[in-house]
């Protein structure tokens, strides 16, 4: 599966929209992450009975842990974003180029 | 004077609630639940870096608490408004958004200007002020007392300026917001001590 997906995160502070870019072979997955304001790459994500698990480091003036989770639900992402040990915040994710 | 001698409520409207912190060691910053770095920063990471400044005070009230210490925490809205919330909501915001605090809350507070909270005043050292701290007042007068004053008299330029207060309400020691509660080596070389060193040297 290759696809881009539109995705909002519920954060405390208001909606926050993002792009995210998956190439699934399951249970492999590589892709991005972008905004206006940056990018970040991931090439260890996992995805295993529609369970999906994508964890990478960022630099920014602190080092930081993300970690996004989801669960398909045809062909939009529904799942948290979690930095380091804070809370999770909340994200659904609308595909619009999907090739299965 | 004893810093804990001054009438402040906490959060949930108790009257003079810091006179139960005498003969505890405190540190007392003025916090912004909603504390935004927009533009440079997006909505995501301007709450990871709200929940860093508060998950690091958590542990440092974690670490200390048995040992007579604890934050203390007083929001304040003259950072470009990130605390613009009554008393009520901030403390269901962060009840709901960063449900990992425990440290206490005191009412919301001006820290600077004509309406500061006499707490903030002391822990300035406004009593010893020669000098207008307004940015407009560039008189020589002004600029001469500033100089002489320091730091120690400084105006608060952020949210989480943190003071760490003696148990016989003395201010002792001041970090600026970039002096996280955890950090290893001090950020200004020479500075002497990280807050955590601080904490556990005057509590021997």
């Amino acid at each position: 599966m290759i696809g881009k997906w539109k995705m909002v995160v519920d954060t405390p502070f208001g909606d926050e929209n993002y792009n995210f870019k998956l190439n699934a072979i399951s249970p492999h997955v590589s892709g991005s992450i972008w905004t206006d304001m940056g990018s970040a790459s991931f090439d260890n994500g996992k995805l295993e009975d529609g369970k999906l698990e994508i964890k990478f480091d960022v630099d920014t003036p602190q080092k930081a842990s993300i970690l996004i989770e989801g669960s398909f639900l045809y062909n939009s992402i529904i799942g948290t974003v979690q930095i380091d040990e804070y809370p999770k915040m909340i994200f659904k994710a609308d595909s619009y180029d999907v090739n299965i | 004077m004893s810093i804990y001698n001054i009438p402040i409520r906490t959060i949930d409207g108790e009257e003079d609630g810091l006179s139960n912190y005498k003969g505890k060691l405190t540190l007392m910053v003025n916090v912004s639940s909603k504390a935004s770095y927009e533009p440079k920063c997006s909505k995501v990471w301007s709450y990871a870096r709200t929940c860093r400044q508060f998950w690091q005070l958590q542990k440092v009230h974690d670490e200390f608490k048995d040992r007579g210490f604890s934050v203390l925490a007083f929001p304040c809205n003259q950072f470009a408004s990130t605390e613009p919330g009554t008393n009520e909501e901030i403390s269901a915001f962060i009840k709901k958004y960063y449900p990992f605090v425990t440290f206490p809350f005191f009412e919301k507070v001006d820290v600077n200007g004509k309406n500061e909270h006499p707490l903030f005043s002391a822990l300035k050292g406004n009593e010893k002020r020669n000098y207008s701290d307004t940015a407009a007042d560039q008189s020589n007068a002004a600029q001469q007392g500033q100089n002489l004053a320091g730091q120690a008299i400084a105006r608060i330029p952020h949210g989480y300026e943190k003071f760490i207060v003696s148990g016989d309400g003395v201010m002792i020691s001041r970090f600026n917001w970039q002096d996280m509660p955890l950090d290893e080596i001090p950020r200004v070389m020479g500075a002497g001590w990280t807050i955590r060193e601080a904490l556990d040297e005057i509590l021997g």
